[in-house]
């Protein structure tokens, strides 16, 4: 059991130090990090919903570009490795074949986990760079924040540079560079941009002026890209990358219209049906903080349980595809 | 072969790996027979032997072999290893195990690589920590230890491979294809490395195309030719002509040559074929390389052998123990 447990952090470790260094998962990053903090600059026509519409917009490029994340990474750490013969190597030695499974979810998890954190964070910046209209002593407007926009494209440029000179003098890797610097770089914009506020005038006091209620919201779709990767994995034990990917794109979209098509249905293939499908609305609640609104603990919780039930469900049914297949 | 000769094969002691009746049969989508790569092979591997595994590309060596590590289902036959079948992981920690082709994480380190396998097999960290630095050594990697696999050559990464395969000590070497990729110098030193391990008593299953290099260091062979067993036995049983005798002498006269050729010709009948020995292209090569290197070599502190190796980690062990 020790040596299962010492086994699964392992490979779960190597997986994501293995996923964190494709280039292809920080393109993603930074495509996402990118698309949501210049959103609050190219916003036309918002009616004077500027803020929630770069809260929405973030949040749902988290959830799409995180259902990428978890797909390539599967499909790089487990389908090609499958294909390639590097899992063979592992499964050589005296490793199971479930903690082998179980151990590149908890990788791609980890993977998910610092790509969700520095989305969270540029979500959090671009929700603050939204133009606001204020009043105080010296302004009376809209205004866009662009200490916390510039700051945060400002991080990126830094993290890169960073990467690239960590690359060229100690051979460093890039990717893992530039994503880690990302990851320390955007909280600390955040802490930064309480010392001043939206016209950068330095404050008396120091005020974290960022919309924490986004946090739970943000929860929720890392809970459902853990399921997103728990089927990705499980897919990746029989599928290529690509098939992986648009199946959990098939799903996805399954998952946002599954409330509408099933959540009536009194047939017992619906019912059935209705249950398996992860029904995305209950993850996607970011109307709910709106209007100073709060997500619960209490659904945080229930929304927990739910998507470490599923995953335990989708990963059996995965190692039970992989239990016999031929390895090599 | 019978249940009951199953049965005597694996009550023989020296037996590390029996083989009865071993089946693959790879089969299409509909589940129709496509491809028979193994049929019926029967073998066994003995404590301390070198055994080889020839056949040309094709022949089901690989298949063979990942049956035994249990990564192929057999569709028929049976495998004994150490006393239990492949699918029991314990096992498998007593076994090392180099693939056909090095397949390693890309973005690894040889370090790193050495860490996660180490860590597979439950090594306390003082014993991994040991045994990376003098395999990386072993294997010439000591300063790209902290480079990424992916930028390494096929031969480097060939030794990373190797590296790996003896992380754990094992009891049992499986080599598939181990000098793939390596230039001569590498492919001496793999040889020096099976010799030990043999002469340490471990048994090495050794696959291979390539005849010379199992002449050179094997006790045994099986030759399998799609997927069936041709022949099997000692190698100096198979290569021997009965039917001919070499004399070996030291440099003569021609006057002495033709007196002996004369003596011969009239006891036999038949004047007998006169050369020179001749050493092999890798035997010309290496003592080409050794003798330019032997200065270079006097200045820097030998790599510890495959021998000191195993001395090392022998002791280390009794100790924990």
């Amino acid at each position: 059991m020790r040596r299962s447990l010492r086994q699964l952090l392992l490979i779960g470790r190597m997986t994501a130090l293995e996923g964190l260094q494709q280039p292809i998962c920080l393109l993603l990053t930074l495509t996402c990090v990118l698309a949501t903090i210049l959103q609050p600059f190219l916003q036309l026509h918002s009616f004077g919903e500027e803020g929630r519409m770069a809260r929405d917009g973030g949040l749902a490029f988290m959830l799409v570009f995180g259902l990428f994340v978890a797909g390539f990474t599967s499909g790089s750490t487990l389908a090609e490795e499958l294909r390639s013969g590097t899992a063979a190597t592992t499964l050589a030695k005296p490793v199971g074949r479930l903690t082998f499974i179980i151990g590149k979810w908890l990788g791609v998890v980890v993977g998910l986990a610092v790509f969700c954190t520095i989305s969270t964070c540029a979500t959090l910046l671009a929700e603050r760079t939204a133009e606001h209209t204020i009043e105080t002593a010296h302004f009376a407007g809209s205004i866009i924040d662009r200490f916390a926009g510039l700051g945060t494209i400002a991080a990126i440029v830094i993290a890169l540079a960073l990467g690239a000179l960590l690359n060229f003098r100690r051979s460093t890797r890039f990717s893992l560079a530039t994503t880690l610097t990302l990851l320390a770089g955007l909280p600390l914009v955040i802490l930064l941009c309480g010392l001043i506020d939206r016209t950068g005038s330095l404050l008396p006091a120091y005020s974290l002026q960022v919309n924490l209620r986004l946090l739970p919201a943000a929860a929720l779709i890392f809970m459902l890209l853990i399921l997103y990767a728990a089927v990705a994995t499980a897919l990746s034990t029989r599928l290529p990358t690509a098939v992986t990917l648009l199946l959990c794109a098939l799903l996805l979209f399954i998952g946002f219209l599954s409330d509408s098509w099933l959540g009536q249905s009194t047939s017992v293939i619906g019912r059935l049906a209705y249950s398996l499908i992860p029904d995305v609305q209950h993850f996607w609640l970011a109307d709910a903080i709106a209007r100073q609104g709060r997500i619960p603990l209490r659904y945080l919780a229930h929304a927990a349980v739910y998507t470490l039930s599923m995953s335990s469900l989708v990963l059996g049914i995965g190692y039970a595809a992989f239990r016999t297949r031929d390895v090599g | 072969m019978s249940d009951e000769t199953f049965v005597n094969m694996n009550s023989n002691s020296d037996n590390v790996l029996s083989i009865s009746g071993l089946t693959k049969i790879y089969r299409d989508f509909w589940q129709r027979p496509k491809v028979r790569a193994v049929s019926q092979l029967d073998m066994s591997l003995q404590r301390g032997e070198v055994l080889g595994l020839l056949g040309p590309n094709g022949s089901g060596k690989s298949t063979a072999i990942k049956m035994i590590l249990g990564l192929l289902q057999p569709t028929a036959g049976r495998i004994s290893i150490l006393g239990t079948t492949p699918d029991d992981p314990a096992v498998r920690a007593r076994i090392g195990y180099l693939p056909e082709l090095s397949h390693l994480y890309r973005y690894l380190t040889p370090h790193e690589t050495l860490e996660l396998y180490g860590g597979l097999f439950s090594l306390p960290r003082q014993i991994w920590l040991a045994r990376s630095a003098e395999l990386l050594e072993m294997v010439g990697l000591t300063e790209a230890a902290h480079r990424p696999v992916g930028e390494f050559s096929k031969g480097m990464a060939r030794r990373v491979g190797l590296a790996q395969a003896l992380i754990n000590n094992p009891d049992i070497v499986i080599l598939d294809e181990p000098t793939s990729g390596l230039d001569p110098l590498g492919r001496h030193d793999v040889k020096e490395i099976v010799r030990t391990l043999a002469a340490a008593g471990k048994s090495v299953l050794l696959s291979s195309h390539l005849l010379g290099e199992v002449e050179d260091v094997c006790d045994r062979v099986v030759i399998l030719y799609r997927g069936q067993l041709q022949a099997e036995g000692r190698l100096d049983q198979l290569l021997a002509r009965r039917e001919q005798v070499r004399l070996t002498l030291p440099e003569i006269s021609t006057a002495e040559l033709d007196t002996v050729c004369a003596a011969i010709a009239a006891k036999t009948g038949t004047p007998p074929t006169v050369d020179h020995p001749v050493m092999t292209l890798e035997e010309y090569f290496l003592e080409i390389v050794a003798r330019a290197g032997a200065a270079e070599s006097q200045k820097r502190p030998p790599a510890p052998t495959m021998a000191a190796f195993l001395k090392n980690h022998a002791t280390a062990e009794d100790t924990t123990a």
